[in-house]
């Protein structure tokens, strides 16, 4: 058991409450955002065709947060996950701000994106520490 | 650091690529061209469903045909074949315009306004009428009714000049017929090219107190800072739309957007015209069930307030 939890984040958020905190609803976000991206949900067909990215991009996307937002459990891939769940934020806030979206249709990737930034900062943190022990011994 | 090894970066990376493969098959597989609907068939499939009160055969296969198109000229053309065949038997009321603020189309993916005819001689009902659902899906929208008291509207370049032709302000609930299958299109109700094809779902409203732009001389102002609020029956509040601050356009644009639309088609508003402003609620979709007494929606305009009731029957 000692072993499993170790190949987990949980460690990590053990030391950083905080971490903890800001991933599980982070999560739950991405996997809602993911089935809606999967199971092709008009409302964002319609906002996909608005903005001119074809419908494979959204189906890529809503793949990448699903794994992404599992990623943010799993030690090996917490740090790699969380800059890719970045990305895909960063690039949805530059979308609704190049298109001029209004607040109640952007607000909720203007609000996520200095979250998963601050939980991609968490994670190399860790990493970096655990690196140095690691060399330590 | 351990997280940045090199194998981490070969793995992620082919894993991303297997997904972004996976992205596209599903993408091929859902784009694949619906069968059992044409555009051929659309205008009589649409009108059927409107004269018969039921929901649109192949409702899904048709919203995917206009989603694969998304093309508004393609759905406005759906929709004057559906019309061709409501017009012969049944009289023309009014006009509507969807999506008439520019700063949506992006969003809902669209290149301009959606326009639709009302037709029907059971179009309009008495301000306080109980309206017959009659197993339609009716959706229950605070609006606005101009009325058009100059044919020299159809030459106005501006919004402040279109509102001088402007004789007359109703209250209005309207009640568009969502024709397409609730069961088969569930979150896609809503989808505009669609809506376009079924005109708007233009279909009934009941029509309320009114009043003349005449007697307001601040009139253009005022119902650019209109308030439009909407209330059960037992008086608490079901929605409140602000149109300053949730439009970035003047909502007598539309009378220019529909005078475009008729000219297009070798048409013109006339005097007496009227012309349905859109939904003014916070949310897209409020299908009218039955109730025991009536909504009302008052309109904020200026100083002076007018209201509309409805009630909803089986």
């Amino acid at each position: 058991m000692g072993r499993i939890l170790a190949q987990t984040t949980l460690p990590r958020m053990a030391g950083n409450h905080l971490l903890f905190v800001l991933t599980v609803p982070m999560t739950f976000i991405f996997f809602m955002a993911a089935s809606m991206k999967i199971g092709a949900n008009w409302m964002l067909i319609m906002g996909f065709d608005g903005y001119g990215y074809p419908i494979a991009f959204m189906f890529f996307l809503g793949y990448a947060e699903f794994f992404g937002a599992i990623s943010l459990w799993i030690r090996r891939w917490a740090l790699l996950g969380a800059m890719g769940l970045s990305v895909i934020l960063l690039g949805a806030s530059l979308t609704h701000i190049v298109n001029n979206d209004p607040i109640n249709l952007a607000g909720m990737a203007y609000a996520m994106t200095p979250v998963m930034l601050l939980i991609t900062f968490y994670h190399w943190r860790a990493a970096r520490r655990e690196g140095d022990t690691t060399t330590n011994q | 650091m351990q997280d940045f090894r090199r194998e981490n970066w070969v793995y992620g990376g082919a894993f991303i690529a297997g997904l972004a493969v996976i992205a596209i098959v599903q993408s091929v597989l859902w784009s694949q061209a619906p069968a059992d609907c044409s555009l051929e068939t659309f205008g009589r499939d649409a009108a059927a469903a409107w004269n018969n009160r039921e929901h649109l055969a192949n409702s899904a296969c048709y919203q995917k045909l206009f989603r694969d198109l998304s093309d508004l000229d393609v759905s406005q053309q759906a929709a004057r074949d559906m019309e061709g065949i409501l017009a012969r038997d049944h009289p023309r009321r009014g006009y509507k315009i969807g999506g008439h603020d520019p700063s949506m189309w992006d969003v809902i993916g669209l290149p301009g306004p959606m326009f639709g005819v009302i037709y029907g001689e059971d179009a309009f009902f008495e301000n306080g009428a109980t309206v017959p659902i009659d197993g339609q899906v009716l959706n229950y929208e605070p609006d606005l009714l101009l009325r058009i008291g100059d044919e020299r509207i159809n030459e106005a370049d501006t919004v402040e000049e279109a509102m001088r032709y402007v004789d007359r302000i109703y209250a209005f609930i309207e009640l568009p017929l969502l024709l397409g299958d609730p069961d088969e299109l569930k979150d896609g109700f809503i989808y505009p090219f669609l809506m376009q094809a079924t005109n708007l779902g233009a279909r009934h409203g009941v029509i309320g107190e009114y009043l003349d732009t005449a007697d307001d001389p601040d009139i253009f102002d005022n119902l650019r800072n209109m308030t439009v609020i909407s209330a059960n029956p037992d008086g608490t509040q079901r929605s409140i739309y602000q149109v300053a601050e949730r439009d970035s356009v003047h909502p007598v644009l539309v009378a220019l957007q529909v005078a475009e639309s008729l000219r297009e088609r070798g048409e013109a508003l006339q005097v007496g015209d009227l012309i349905s402003l859109g939904a003014m609620m916070e949310a897209f979709i409020d299908v009218a069930v039955p109730i025991e007494g009536k909504r009302h929606v008052h309109y904020y305009i200026g100083d002076r307030v007018i209201s509309v009731s409805a009630g909803f029957g089986e």
